[in-house]
């Protein structure tokens, strides 16, 4: 149901692979690493960059950091700016964030899987403007990226893209939207697609500090509107209680239990 | 038209051959509607004689200003063409508003209005009507196929001219123009130009203007008819011609690339050029629509609705000493629709725009305004100082087509208002929401971008930054922008514009502005330019424009974006195929940057992982003489081995000439040359369809011409019946479309016969005898072509007693 991009997807589990890794690379392989970023062959270059990324070293940010900026051919660039995001040094940053503004979207798109675990005011203002962008994997990545990463002040930006149609800000706000603000995504129900909504839904009824009533409310609209996409998002979100639960105990629980008896499939 | 319909007019003429016309006045003739009376449109007559020309402008009758209205009664009017059931012409005066007359004739062409006398056609007929009363005063019968082109009127003489054929036809047309009586109809003289269409002509004292063929004006006596003298154009087209007080004029088609144009008359028109006549052609970009400054002269003129008079231009001559093509107030217009745009005939530039409710049918200049009519009937004044509508009149009709004859005409009581501003019209007009307007309103903003006031800079910007424009109209605006030389503040302003996808703003269109920039030589864009250069959502087709303005523009301080622009995009792949931008930049580095620069961009080009068109051409800046000996070494090693390859192909080639050249035949017999003929009977079809219609009694065309061995190509062809115009020209043209088989004789003679089915078997290998007691049949002139029926023996060429069968001769 977490609507995720496939790329998002491939480079998480890259760099879980590393991170995993990251013990396992010594020193003198990490000093050989360094070295062999100066070789002219691109492979040897590349594979030098992977296991850097992998040690986690911060030794390796400088030089990582040195070769970037002479300007590499493509797959070069790109792997830096994750192996950079991989070993997350704070002095990374500031050359992370320009390359949120380099001409190919893959290489912007892979500055802002980067960027997201790190932590600095600018990098959510950065993050706000990338929704801006004129390509759709970027706005979508900046948007997902905001979710994990921004406060409710970053919400009103993500409403304006949900409304040029960067759908995955849905997620978004319901990750870091108030109980007011999924009143006003509520108020989409019915004018657009409810497949394109529920996701955003199932992030407010996930989270504790959004209040009960509020969540009951997202359950009376959607079961106003019904329909099987509706129907599957209920049977999902009843499978998230634990087992046991009872109805009479729990009325959230009772609400959703009620729609999926009500609404046909 | 089909080749059953041209059948059906060879029918028609067949019986309009009976058809006599009695006519009663002395010195007029009786005769068939076919009946040529006097010479014109021959082959041999000489064109573009000086003296020829001179003769005639001499004779012509003193220029006068366009004046008041040409006919007896002194009131100007309209003539409407209302969609009733039935259709009706209605005649409206002007000064009172007021129906003078209304007639249900079956109109079927637009009407033609001068003096006291309306011609137009109806049914077979071409109708002279009184203006005064609408009643009828005579016809003409045409046959079926032939269509009204027009007519013209000067004293008690009018010319008309019909046709037949034409594009639609193929190679098949045909032209005729009659002089007659306008009081009575009686003929005075006939002319058919024998093959080539004739446009609507033009009188002028003793003088008819016949356009012809779209290449030349025959100028016939108005007394008999006879030709006097032809001006043929030798690089322009000739679409209309046009008599009036104040002299005698032509014009050209547009192309698409080339504008249409107004030629006067005088002796510098025997030159036949464009360069060597007195021609006016407006100062403007191509018009959609291409209009012409008159109808089409060969084109039928509907009475329905056409959206070819929609676009037009339209003008009215008049005497000014200092021009010999001179416009009544200075203006020409321009129709497009709904609108009316007015142009100065001397800048081309416009003055004021107009915009109808309705589409505008029909409309027409007069000293002072312009008179129009729209689709609902409401017919309009515009004032030719503001574009004003400063009268109007709705008659309640629904209105196909309309004529006036309003010279003269300034509604009572109305004064001139204030001249309007062109600049505010023509932004209304790019701001239309009606999308059928789409053509002029994007043309709309080439016209603004004519005026020399910067603020136009700015509106143009304002216009391209609006999301809600369509395409064409954006492209448009930034072409209009790559013209401006005036107004850099405002392109320096807009350098602050920027892509936003939330908020849908546009950037400037850069590869127009920082050109542009240039032109204007404004040192204050630089920054916005280094800005729009680092800018990632900058098109990388508007890089080298924005890098070339920074070398032009900038100062050592922008040496520092220009080496870090490189640096992180010399590897990169977003640039392949666009390496001239990055070395623009380099350029931009060298200009500015001194040594260190230098150094700099030798360093990128000597990096191994740049890009390997950007290290040539980084080589090329740094080193021209070496990059201009290693790109002609390559340049030699290719040449060598396209030599190589061309020498192979070359043996390759002979091998197979050499063993297709030992299969030929020595010669070609009858049978081969028969088959040949008839596979490709298409390309001489069409000529025998005109020579049936010029001569219904043709029973069989034979043709004696030489075939080339080497090339299976024909020549020297000679055909009889050798009295038919355009036929042998036709005929050659049409068997050089034909390839024969090759054969190794040099050269061999043929001999072939196309026999009309149903006419008398004619000698010749190729004559198939019809039906015993088979009439003639005109729906199947092109039987010498078919093949006989399986079975039945090809028939042999018999000698005729007393007459013996000589192939090689006719």
């Amino acid at each position: 149901m977490h609507r995720v991009s496939i790329p998002l997807v491939l480079v998480m589990l890259f760099l879980g692979a590393w991170s995993v890794q990251a013990q396992k690379v010594g020193r003198a392989e990490i000093r050989d690493a360094i070295h062999k970023l100066k070789s002219p062959n691109p492979e040897e270059v590349m594979t030098s960059i992977q296991i850097l990324a992998a040690s986690g070293s911060t030794t390796a940010v400088g030089p990582l950091s040195d070769l970037l900026r002479t300007g590499p051919r493509n797959d070069i660039t790109n792997s830096i700016i994750q192996a950079l995001g991989s070993i997350r040094s704070k002095s990374s940053t500031s050359l992370l964030l320009e390359y949120l503004d380099h001409r190919r979207p893959d290489a912007r798109t892979a500055a802002l899987f980067a960027l997201e675990g790190y932590n600095d005011s600018k990098i959510i203002t950065a993050f706000e403007n990338k929704l801006r962008d004129s390509d759709a994997q970027v706005r979508s990545t900046a948007a997902l990226a905001l979710g994990k990463k921004a406060g409710s002040k970053s919400v009103p930006i993500l409403f304006q893209a949900f409304d040029r149609g960067v759908y995955d800000a849905v997620i978004a706000i319901g990750q870091i939207g108030s109980a007011e603000d999924a009143q006003r995504l509520a108020n989409y129900l019915g004018k657009m697609n409810v497949a394109i909504l529920l996701p955003g839904f199932e992030q407010f009824l996930a989270r504790k500090a959004i209040p009960n009533k509020a969540k009951m409310e997202i359950l009376d609209k959607l079961k106003e509107l019904a329909g099987p996409d509706v129907k599957k998002f209920a049977v999902a979100f009843k499978a998230t209680f634990p087992k046991g639960t009872e109805e009479d105990e729990n009325p959230l629980y009772k609400k959703v239990c009620r729609m999926v008896r009500q609404i046909a499939d | 038209m089909t080749s059953e319909k041209i059948a059906k007019a060879t029918r028609a003429s067949l019986i309009a051959l009976i058809v006599i016309f009695s006519f009663g006045a002395a010195g007029e003739i009786c005769g068939s509607f076919f009946e040529t009376t006097a010479a014109a449109f021959g082959a041999g007559f000489p064109d573009n004689k000086p003296e020829d020309v001179k003769s005639i402008v001499s004779g012509l009758e003193a220029p006068q200003p366009a004046g008041s209205v040409s006919n007896s009664m002194g009131v100007p009017v309209a003539i409407l063409v209302v969609e009733e059931d039935p259709r009706a012409i209605v005649a409206i005066d002007l000064n009172s508003g007021n129906e003078i007359w209304k007639i249900t004739p079956p109109v079927s062409s637009q009407i033609t209005l001068k003096g006291d006398l309306l011609v137009f056609q109806s049914g077979f007929k071409i109708a002279g009507h009184s203006l005064k009363d609408g009643q009828e005063l005579w016809t003409i019968t045409i046959d079926e196929g032939w269509n009204y082109h027009g007519a013209d009127l000067y004293g008690d003489t009018a010319v008309v001219s019909v046709g037949v054929g034409g594009e639609e036809a193929g190679a098949y047309a045909n032209g005729r123009v009659i002089g007659i009586n306008a009081k009575n109809g009686n003929k005075r003289w006939d002319n058919a130009s024998g093959g080539g269409l004739l446009g609507a002509p033009a009188i002028h004292g003793k003088y008819v203007f016949v356009p012809w063929d779209r290449q030349k004006i025959a100028v016939l006596d108005a007394k008999e008819g006879k030709e006097i003298c032809r001006l043929r154009a030798d690089d322009y087209t000739i679409n209309f011609v046009d008599a009036s007080q104040s002299g005698v004029y032509f014009g050209s088609a547009a192309t698409g690339t080339s504008l249409s144009s107004i030629f006067r008359f005088d002796e510098k028109a025997a030159t036949g050029t464009r360069a060597g006549s007195t021609m006016f052609v407006p100062n403007l970009e191509p018009v959609p629509g291409d209009p012409g400054f008159k109808s089409d002269a060969y084109g039928r003129p509907v009475a329905g609705r056409s959206a070819s008079e929609k676009i037009r231009f339209h003008w009215l001559p008049t005497v000014d000493g200092a021009s010999p093509i001179a416009m009544s107030d200075n203006l020409f217009y321009l129709h497009y629709w709904r609108y009316v745009v007015a142009l100065d005939s001397t800048t081309s530039r416009v003055r004021w725009t107009y915009r109808s409710g309705q589409d505008i049918e029909s409309m027409r200049p007069v000293p002072g305004g312009v008179i129009g009519v729209d689709s609902d009937g409401k017919i309009f004044f515009l004032d030719a100082n503001s574009g004003s509508e400063i009268w109007s009149k709705e008659t309640g009709h629904k209105v196909l087509t309309a004529t006036f004859d309003a010279n003269g005409f300034r509604p009572q009581g109305e004064t001139a208002a204030a001249a309007a501003d062109p600049i505010i019209g023509l932004k209304e007009m790019m701001w239309d929401k009606d999308n059928r307007m789409m053509p002029i309103r994007a043309y709309a903003a080439f016209l603004i971008a004519d005026f020399p006031i910067p603020e136009v800079t700015q509106d143009l910007l304002t216009i391209y930054s609006d999301a809600s424009i369509p395409k064409g109209l954006r492209d448009a605006v930034v072409q209009a922008l790559a013209k401006r030389t005036i107004g850099s503040q405002y392109l320096v302003k807009a350098l602050h514009m920027r892509y936003d996808f939330l908020e849908q703003t546009q950037a400037p269109p850069m590869q127009v502005v920082a050109p542009a920039l240039v032109n204007m030589n404004d040192r204050s864009a630089v920054p916005g330019l280094l800005t729009h250069l680092m800018n990632y959502e900058t098109p990388v087709e508007a890089i080298r424009e924005i890098a070339f303005a920074i070398d032009a523009l900038g100062d050592p301080s922008v040496v520092g974006t220009l080496t870090q622009f490189i640096t992180l995009y010399h590897a990169d792949s977003s640039f392949l195929g666009h390496e001239d931008a990055l070395a623009m930049a380099g350029k931009g580095i060298l200009t500015h940057g001194g040594q260190p620069g230098e150094q700099f961009v030798a360093s990128v080009r000597d990096d191994f992982q740049t890009l390997p068109e950007l290290k040539s051409q980084l080589l090329e800046l740094l080193d021209p003489e070496a990059a201009a000996k290693a790109e002609a070494e390559a340049a030699a090693q290719a040449n060598a081995a396209a030599q190589a390859d061309a020498a192979a192909q070359a043996e390759a080639d002979a091998s197979e000439a050499a063993t297709e050249a030992a299969r030929r035949p020595r010669s070609l017999n009858r049978q081969v040359i028969s088959d040949t003929i008839v596979a490709n009977q298409q390309a001489l079809k069409p000529c025998v369809q005109v020579a049936l219609g010029l001569n219904p009694g043709l029973r069989s065309i034979r043709l004696k011409f030489m075939i080339t061995g080497a090339t299976g190509k024909s020549s020297n062809l000679q055909i009889l019946p050798s009295n038919v115009p355009g036929l042998k020209e036709c005929l050659e043209k049409g068997l050089a479309e034909i390839d024969f088989p090759k054969f190794k004789n040099q050269r061999q003679s043929a001999l072939y016969n196309i026999a009309i089915q149903g006419a008398a078997p004619t000698p010749g290998y190729n004559a198939y005898p019809s039906q015993p007691g088979q009439p003639a049949d005109p729906d199947s002139y092109g039987g010498g072509f078919k093949k006989p029926p399986p079975g039945q023996p090809q028939p042999k060429p018999q000698p005729q007693p007393g007459q013996p069968y000589d192939p090689d001769s006719f």
